[in-house]
């Protein structure tokens, strides 16, 4: 059973991994430069010269999944990154020291969590206007809460336990407590959480493009070439459905790794999860 | 085992209940209407022509009509008035005396001129009669009276806002040939036909025109036959319904909608560095782009009109270099112009409606190609945004440049002050020939004024002008008579308008 | 330990007390959204005063702004504001739509009727798909079909929904013709928002309930029952399926959230008339009152669901305790 768990972790890992390098190189691989126009070549079918099409601007689609891995994906982990370090900083503070500044942290994260997570980046997006980094900044905000949370309930669940308390009797400092015998205690859960967002984030930035609340032109990002090229399912549907394709595998993949990590790790996540 | 036939049940019971739903055909009704889609109509909220652009509406779809309006050739005629002469400051508009409302009610001068009042203080899309007196002289004839004579009455009152209109709370009656059964605002409203229309036999037997917020959930409605016809398809709409002439018929007129863009002066003194730019933006390839929607133009208007004829440079990336070499720039190892170590980096601003995202996505790689860099700055107001602001280098804008039949219009907005004059434009000479516009009465007269103030922005490098975009009007097959050869845009049902399924 | 029971008297009155006291903890809990919801419309950029009058396509000049800002009150300082919109919000006056001058509580009660026909249909359509999907999947765990059906869920997962929207018009309406793409209001038009709304909450239900079921079928009443032979529908429906009411009542109460998300992109696709396009017309128009009525809303909604959700769970399940 262990190994059958093994296997899918490194099978998924190894997807993931891929995915990674492939944008990280993308800039070799990309055959045309992705922003380039062409009023000449619109809406080109699949050939040589352009593997995966033009778009409506006679702009290369191959170049652009290409570039636009970059945004989709690296986006999405740098704030899933932020997000799980902020959240389980705060959460971890406030549980090792509890006090009104633990209450005051909590009654924000309750107040923040009171509002489904898209909803309030769709919220927060709008009242900022479009843009990667206000979307980034949207997504963020509703996004930080579950790891507070969790790494709170399990600080304060640690802290009883007999070996935390002898490190603290034998001299421990507060920083060598929470680094030294809790962090490695929650960071299982936390990792695992992390996981299973990152397609959510993926997904999540496609959805504010849709509503023009990603980003900028002529930037590329999965989402806003789905979004814009929407209109050409009939008349060049190569345009919508490669970077399609691409979000959607990208997706599934960091969301079977998610899973394979939770299996492998064996971590029960409670309501955080189900949001 | 039977846990799972149990199961197996369940599926097939749910698959049932979601097919069930659309067993029944798509219903056809006997009666003949004619269904129209708006991109735009969220924003019709009221009946009351004077609203904001609410006018436009009601006379789109046949509802409401306007004392003068605007011919296939673009010149001013009588519509619910048999014609009008000035007199200074003073015109004496005569009426048809057949003209009835909906109701049965007589169209008198009484009437229209209350109407028209209404309008001259309401309305904030058209000034022009705000402080005008409008009286009733006898049954059929009224006068207006303006401070100064106004040159362009009859084509003034061919303005949707003009609209000869009974209003009474929030229902109102009106000339056309649908009167008003239902209306939703800002999401549908729904006609039928007026038994007492004044001008004929009406075809059909009602009209519907509902609100589609998404162009494409507009055009995919329009290829499922829940829409009849509509306005204003995109490129690649334009692509399907020319590959299916049987199903789809599509009619492009060469119309008056200005795609343009402001240069700042106070940001880009130097004016060679402004002609490069403007030598670098290719009108043709925007019009490539835009397939079969817009043509491109020299000046505001296009070169067919009689106020067209103005010249420009021509499109020549190679001759913008050498402009901007010779202001002491160099290229530098990034393919861009640059003195100082600093390069040139213009801002675009611009909002994402009727293709601008696309069109400025490839002026950005234009000027790219003439070693100009450039960023995108997207806004979803234009009007609340950059135009109050001034904060761009390039203000990409796209505006109705003739709705009326004469050049007043925009050039007064560009030069004249306010909202549209911007970028930091100046011109003595430009404001000079304005005044005079606003007053000569004589048609030639006032094409080469309007030739003159346009040749003084293009001179002073201070605007682009790009393209016109064509009324593209889209049908299904059967569908006739929807104005489709007019330039106006808001004309489109009317009495002869018909439809065989 | 199939069943469970408790003494009636002494659970209701433990209930009414939990109750009790979830409500006491909700008031904290409103203040800090209706905080957040108000900064928010604050903060964001520009002079509503601006906004207003522009949205009512009136060009602003600085003596009507200046007389605008006073009527609207922006002049006062932030808290005063707050308050002022605090007591309006809680007397049912969420201030006049910038587009329209409509109220904005009426436009959403009006919308929200609309949006929950919507819902409800997607939420049945998604029970009655996940229910029997999880149950076989975790029953034949690690066959073929297990694989396939989570396949399957991580594939709705991973589609955006309004690409599954587009293929589905795509595919129904202008292939097949089989239902409008503008809904309409009619019963035919509800059916692909519907179906469209269901996916990817659907998704998350098979996995949600493949999870539950397989833990059930690991604890040690399930073995006892195989040991005696009990036949395997019987204690399916009578044990299992019972016992995971408490995991698919709290899936359902999650999903609202999503539910509402979802309403946002599929009714401005099919035209639906309900809260999802209201709101998307309002951030087109920068309409700041509706947006901000809105997120209120769904923020006290969501809130209510979830205390509803929770009690439902301690009425099923008397043995949790509150932490």
């Amino acid at each position: 059973m262990k190994n059958k768990k093994n296997l899918w972790l490194r099978i998924f890992l190894f997807l993931a991994a891929a995915i990674i390098i492939l944008s990280l190189f993308s800039d070799v691989l990309m055959p045309n430069d992705p922003n380039a126009t062409n009023a000449m070549r619109i809406k080109e079918a699949p050939s040589a010269e352009y593997p995966f099409g033009t778009d409506d601007l006679g702009r290369c689609v191959l170049s652009r999944v290409l570039s636009g891995s970059k945004t989709s994906i690296f986006c999405a982990l740098i704030l899933v990154a932020a997000t799980a370090v902020f959240g389980s900083a705060a959460g971890m503070l406030c549980g090792y020291y509890g006090g009104a500044a633990d209450s005051i942290v909590m009654r924000i994260i309750d107040g923040i969590m009171a509002f489904p997570q898209m909803v309030l980046a769709i919220a927060v997006a709008g009242m900022l206007g479009g843009g990667m980094l206000n979307a980034m900044l949207a997504l963020g905000f509703a996004s930080w809460t579950p790891y507070a949370r969790l790494a709170r309930s399990r600080v304060i669940a640690l802290k009883r336990e007999e070996f935390v308390l002898a490190a603290r009797i034998s001299g421990c400092g507060d920083g060598a407590v929470i680094g030294g015998y809790i962090f490695p205690n929650i960071f299982p859960s936390l990792l695992t959480y992390a996981a299973t967002q990152v397609g959510t984030i993926m997904l999540g930035f496609a959805g504010l493009s849709f509503l023009n609340l990603g980003v900028q032109q002529p930037q590329a990002e999965w989402g806003s070439m789905i979004s814009s090229a929407r209109g050409m399912l009939a008349t060049a549907p190569w345009a919508v459905l490669y970077p399609a394709l691409a979000l959607i595998v990208s997706v599934m993949i960091f969301n079977y790794l998610g899973d394979a990590i939770r299996d492998r790790l064996d971590v029960h996540l409670e309501s955080e999860e189900r949001r | 085992m039977k846990f799972k036939k149990a199961l197996s049940l369940l599926l097939v019971l749910c698959l049932l209940c979601t097919v069930s739903g659309c067993s029944h055909s798509s219903a056809s009704s006997d009666s003949k209407t004619i269904r129209i889609g708006d991109l735009f109509a969220n924003t019709y909220t009221s009946l009351d022509p004077a609203q904001d652009s609410c006018g436009w509406w009601t006379v789109t779809l046949g509802i409401s009509e306007t004392l003068f309006r605007i011919d296939d050739n673009y010149t001013v005629v009588p519509w619910l008035a048999e014609s009008a002469a000035s007199d200074g400051n003073t015109w004496t508009i005569k009426l048809r005396n057949n003209v009835v409302f909906s109701d049965g009610t007589p169209l008198t001068a009484e009437i229209a001129a209350e109407s028209l009042s209404h309008a001259a203080v309401t309305s904030s899309s058209n000034t022009s009669l705000a402080d005008a007196e409008i009286k009733a002289v006898d049954d059929s004839t009224l006068t207006i009276t303006t401070a100064e004579p106004l040159a362009t009455m009859t084509n003034e009152l061919t303005s949707p806002a003009y609209a000869i209109a009974i209003l009474d709370g929030d229902s109102a009656l009106f000339t056309g040939p649908f009167a008003v059964t239902d209306f939703d605002p800002g999401v549908s409203i729904k006609a039928s036909r007026n038994d007492h229309y004044w001008n004929g036999k009406v075809t059909l037997d009602g009209v519907e025109g509902t609100y589609v917020a998404d162009a494409d959930t507009l055009s995919l409605a329009f290829q499922n036959g829940e829409i009849d016809a509509f306005i204003g398809p995109t490129t690649n709409d334009l692509e399907i319904f020319e590959g299916d002439p049987d199903t789809y018929q599509v009619v492009s007129t060469p119309a008056s909608r200005l795609y343009y863009y402001y240069l700042n002066l106070d940001r880009l003194p130097e004016k060679d560095l402004r002609a490069a730019i403007n030598m670098s933006i290719d009108s043709d390839a925007i019009c490539t782009l835009l397939s079969g929607l817009a043509s491109p133009t020299a000046g505001a208007y296009g070169p067919d009109t009689a106020y067209g004829g103005v010249t420009r440079n021509s499109y020549d990336p190679d001759a913008a270099k050498k402009l901007i070499e010779g202001l002491g720039y160099t290229l530098d190892s990034n393919g861009y112009y640059a003195k100082d170590g600093q390069e040139i980096e213009l801002d675009i601003a611009y909002y994402a409606a009727r293709s601008i995202d696309k069109i400025v996505v490839l002026m950005q790689e234009q000027l790219k190609a003439a070693g100009i860099k450039a960023s995108l700055t997207v806004s979803e107001d234009p009007d609340g945004t950059y135009l109050t602001t001034h904060d761009f280098d390039i203000g990409v804008y796209c505006m109705i440049a003739n709705p009326s039949a004469d050049p007043y219009y925009f050039l007064n907005r560009v030069v004249g002050g306010g909202l549209y004059t911007s970028g930091g434009f100046e011109d003595a000479k430009a404001t000079e020939l304005l005044s005079e516009l606003y007053t000569e009465t004589d048609t030639s007269q006032r094409a080469e004024l309007a030739v003159e103030i346009q040749q003084i922005i293009i001179d002073d490098e201070a605007m682009g002008f790009m393209a016109l975009l064509n009324k593209t009007t889209c049908m299904r097959s059967g569908v006739k008579n929807c104005s489709e050869t007019n330039p106006v845009s808001y004309y489109f049902i009317n009495a002869d308008t018909d439809i065989n399924s | 330990m199939a069943r469970r029971t408790a003494s009636l008297p002494f659970l209701e009155e433990k209930m009414l007390k939990y109750i009790q006291k979830r409500l006491l903890r909700l008031i904290p809990i409103l203040l800090v959204i209706t905080f957040v919801t108000f900064s928010l419309m604050y903060l964001a950029s520009g002079d509503p005063a601006q906004k207003k009058l522009v949205a009512q396509g009136i060009v602003p000049d600085d003596a009507a702004l200046e007389a605008e800002r006073e009527e609207m009150g922006l002049n006062d300082p932030f808290i005063i504001r707050y308050g002022k919109w605090l007591v309006g919000f809680l007397t049912g006056d969420l201030g006049e739509s910038y587009s329209n001058g409509q109220p904005v509580s009426g436009l959403l009660w009006t919308a929200m009727g609309k949006t929950a026909a919507v819902a409800v249909c997607a939420l049945a359509l998604s029970l009655v798909i996940s229910l029997p999907l999880g149950i076989w999947s975790a029953v034949r765990q690690n066959t073929f079909i297990d694989y396939l059906v989570r396949f399957l869920t991580f594939f709705a997962n991973a589609v955006p929904s309004f690409l599954a929207a587009l293929l589905l018009i795509y595919l129904f309406c202008i292939k097949l013709k089989w239902f409008p793409v503008l809904a309409k209001d009619s019963f035919r038009g509800l059916v692909l928002p519907v179906i469209a709304l269901s996916l990817p909450i659907t998704g998350k239900f098979v996995k949600q309930i493949r999870a539950e079921i397989l833990e059930q079928l690991g604890e040690g009443y399930v073995t006892g029952a195989q040991a005696r032979g009990v036949r395997q529908s019987t204690y399916m429906i009578r044990d299992v399926l019972h016992n995971s009411m408490l995991a698919i009542i709290t899936v359902i109460g999650f999903s609202v959230g999503s539910l509402f998300v979802g309403s946002v992109v599929i009714e401005s696709i099919f035209q639906w008339p309900g809260v999802g396009k209201l709101v998307m017309d309002s951030i087109t128009a920068r309409d700041y009152p509706v947006i901000q009525g809105f997120v209120i809303y769904i923020a006290v909604i969501y809130v209510m669901i979830n205390l509803l959700t929770d009690i439902a769970y301690r009425y099923l399940d008397p043995r949790i305790t509150d932490s």
